[in-house]
Parts: C-alpha cells; sequence; structure tokens
C-alpha cells in the first residue's frame, strides 16, 4: 500500500482499491480519538462519497493523482477536509436525487450533506478542490429521518 | 467484495454479494447483474446479507438493475440489509422504491 501517512493525514492516490484503505485509516483515527461507532461509520461514508466523486469526475478516472485527507479532532467532533489537485469541480453544486425517482447517481454528496454537520466547498491556493466537512460528536443523527419499508421473516 | 450467483428453483437467481460495495468492486456487479435482469421475466434476489458497507455507486447498479429487470418484465428484490446498509437505503430514500426483505428465504418465498 503505497500511502503517505502522518498523525492526522492520509495521502492516496486516486484509485477506486483505495477507498477501502481511507475507510480503514479513518476507522483508525475515530476511535483513536473516541468517537462513536456511528459517528465513525457516518464520516467512512462520507469520505468515502466524496472521494468517490474526486476519482469519477474531479480526475475523471485517472489513477495517478493524489487525494490528501487531513483529520483534526475537536472536543466536539471532528474535521475532514479533502484535497485534490483537479481542475475546478464543485460537488456541492450537483443536482440533488429528486425523492419521487430513483436515480442511477447523485446521492453522493445527498450523503456527505446528510451525514455530517457542516460541508464546505473550497478552492485552496495553489490550484485544486478542497471540501471540509466536520461531524460533531453525537450529534443529532438526520439517519434517522428516512421511511422504512420492510417485508418478510 | 465478492459475488456469486446461485440458481434456485423456479427460475430464481440469487445473487450473494459479500464485503465492502464500492466504487472498486461495483462494475464486477453491475456486469452480473446486468445480465440477469436482462433475460425475459427475471427473478433475482440480491442477497446483502454479508455486505457490511455500500456507498451510492453501488446504490446505482442496484437501482439500474431493478429498472431493467422491470423493462424485461422481471423483478429483482434484496434481501438481509444489516443496520448500518439499511441506513443507506432509508437515508437516500430508495428503500421506497425496492422491496426489501428480511432474508433469502422471505425473499424467495415471494418470488416463487
Amino acid at each position: 500500500m503505497k500511502k503517505t501517512e502522518q498523525p492526522g493525514e492520509l495521502t492516496v492516490r486516486s484509485r477506486p482499491r483505495d477507498l477501502a484503505a481511507i475507510r480503514w485509516w479513518l476507522e483508525r483515527v475515530g476511535k483513536a480519538h473516541g468517537l462513536s461507532s456511528g459517528d465513525i461509520a457516518d464520516l467512512k461514508v462520507a469520505a468515502s462519497e466524496a472521494c468517490t466523486n474526486i476519482i469519477r469526475h474531479a480526475y475523471r478516472g485517472d489513477p495517478s493523482q493524489r487525494i490528501v485527507l487531513r483529520a483534526t479532532p475537536s472536543r466536539d467532533g471532528m474535521e475532514i477536509t479533502i484535497r485534490d489537485f483537479a481542475p475546478p469541480f464543485d460537488p456541492t453544486a450537483l443536482r440533488p436525487p429528486d425523492p419521487g425517482e430513483p436515480r442511477e447517481g447523485g446521492y453522493g454528496i445527498f450523503l456527505i450533506r446528510q451525514l455530517t454537520d457542516t460541508v464546505e466547498f473550497s478552492r485552496p491556493e495553489g490550484g485544486g478542490n478542497q471540501l471540509r466537512m466536520v461531524k460533531r460528536r453525537h450529534s443529532s443523527r438526520k439517519r434517522d429521518r428516512g421511511g422504512t419499508t420492510s417485508h418478510g421473516a | 467484495m465478492e459475488l456469486r450467483v446461485r440458481r434456485q428453483e423456479g427460475g430464481v437467481a440469487v445473487v450473494d454479494v459479500e464485503g465492502e460495495v464500492d466504487l472498486h468492486g461495483t462494475p464486477r456487479l453491475r456486469d452480473a447483474l446486468t445480465e440477469l435482469a436482462r433475460s425475459a421475466n427475471a427473478k433475482v434476489v440480491v442477497n446483502l446479507a454479508r455486505v457490511n458497507y455500500i456507498d451510492s455507486s453501488g446504490l446505482g447498479v442496484l437501482v439500474g438493475a431493478m429498472k431493467e429487470a422491470g423493462k424485461s418484465g422481471g423483478k429483482l428484490v434484496l434481501a438481509g440489509l444489516n443496520r448500518e446498509v439499511r441506513t443507506v437505503f432509508d437515508l437516500t430514500r430508495l428503500s421506497r422504491f425496492f422491496d426489501i426483505y428480511d432474508s433469502e428465504t422471505a425473499a424467495l418465498a415471494k418470488l416463487t
């Protein structure tokens, strides 16, 4: 696994197979800072979705590019910034899915917004894109609002 | 992500998916499900009981396969979602569009 890791920082290539490593890293960082398993699960989904967007849309499938993740814990929770070096691509501008019609795409940024408390896009000096997301510790879960339909057993 | 297709009585195909479903594995999942869903009157159970993570690319593949099966006069249903996976379907409101069963047994009982 060719990854550069410092405390609170992880650099990966823009390869789909590295998404699992990102989730593994977040699991470790989250546990080290005492986040609940639910908060860690939410951060893993949110960060993984953000990196999926970068791989697919910002880097357009080029697996040789860099993605840099930084985790900054605080008393209230965890801030994650995700930086790429691609041409401008703002995932927060993507059209949200129509709740009345199942779609084959577009749920990534929707999930990020649902699972974190703050999502901000910026274009840092030096180029590229940065997504900053904050997950507050034990924040009330928007995830409980979803409708459920289950059958059987 | 691991993938296995089993044929059951009554012409039902059960697709066992295992592990983490993300952008790395979804091309293989798409290929497998599309082929099954395009058969006339396809009956497909996607068994997610051993899936511990699914992302939006996995959701997209399942939505596409469900639509494909519907076009061919068939049906694609989901079974065995754990809590975390179920949460992703609920958050995206996709649980309203899929037939979701607690177990493969329950899904097969409905389809056969």
